[in-house]
């Protein structure tokens, strides 16, 4: 992705790809549109996100459009990781009916995949908020 | 029975979201964004590609893009006052017709924040508005006297 001196992308409509290690899997956040111009950036994401053993986790739950070229780069990882790719879509949007129309595997969740991590402070604890646990919000 | 305490804090205007987020170091900020939107949006205003550098925002790095994080604490905190926290991400990840449709959140991290800084506000502002408790926010200027909604754009960024 191109970007300015700030950091932000020269294209304002350029789509974020955000992973995540978890401890069962690698996760590929993708928001925004998914169009040609960010294909190969996507391949990119995906490629980096590949570890040897480890189950691959695309959430395209904030996902807002998909284009053909980037179904078929997940068409080609599928071929090449197997059951360790898994694609995640929001149940009822956009990306769910291109992937219903063209049958490419994946899997509905009812609600964005990811659970943000908080900070939680329990009563009674003290010391640097930086010692304090992440995990998963309810 | 444990009872746990939210790092974020509200707050109870415009001026306080403003004070607070231009003046605690920018670790605590950090630290109440990701609390407040979750470590992937984070990274997502942020401009970077994995949670991991978030995590490090929060001991020993610096963001590269502190007064965005900043601004976007500042808008957090001028929603959540007003509305629940679930609905405050909700509004960062929605498609917001105040910003060409775009969200706020991808807003954020694909423009300028000068470009953008007074839209981002005033949609907010709108927002809390309507979800808020009645005149909340009796210091809020008007929609268009912040600058109005960002310029409707084609697909192709021509238009």
């Amino acid at each position: 992705m191109e970007t300015d001196f700030f950091g932000a992308s020269k294209n304002d409509r350029a789509p974020a790809f955000v992973s995540e290690g978890r401890a069962d899997a690698e996760v590929l956040h993708v928001f925004g549109e998914l169009d040609f111009a960010a294909v190969s950036e996507f391949e990119s994401a995906l490629a980096c996100n590949v570890s040897l053993g480890r189950v691959l986790v695309v959430d395209l739950t904030p996902c807002s459009y998909i284009e053909a070229s980037a179904l078929g780069v997940l068409v080609r990882a599928r071929a090449a990781l197997g059951d360790l790719l898994r694609v995640e879509v929001a149940q009822g949007g956009i990306v769910h009916r291109v992937f219903e129309i063209a049958k490419v595997p994946h899997e509905v969740v009812f609600e964005a995949a990811y659970r943000p991590l908080r900070l939680v402070r329990r009563a009674g604890q003290s010391g640097p908020a930086d010692s304090l646990p992440l995990r998963a919000a309810e | 029975m444990s009872q746990e305490e939210p790092l974020f804090r509200s707050v109870s205007s415009e001026v306080d979201a403003h004070n607070r987020a231009m003046s605690i170091p920018i670790t605590e900020v950090v630290r109440e964004l990701v609390d407040l939107l979750g470590a992937t949006t984070v990274a997502v205003i942020g401009g970077v590609g994995e949670t991991r550098a978030v995590q490090r925002w929060m001991t020993d790095r610096e963001p590269q893009r502190p007064h965005v994080l900043r601004f976007a604490l500042q808008v957090g905190m001028t929603i959540a006052s007003s509305a629940d926290r679930e609905i405050a991400r909700a509004w960062f990840h929605g498609s917001n017709p105040a910003l060409s449709d775009q969200s706020p959140m991808l807003v954020l991290r694909n423009q300028p924040l000068h470009d953008v800084q007074a839209a981002v506000l005033a949609a907010a502002r709108a927002f809390s508005r309507r979800v808020g408790p009645g005149a909340s926010h009796p210091q809020s200027r008007d929609e268009s006297a912040a600058g109005g909604p960002l310029e409707p754009r084609t697909r192709d960024g021509v238009g």
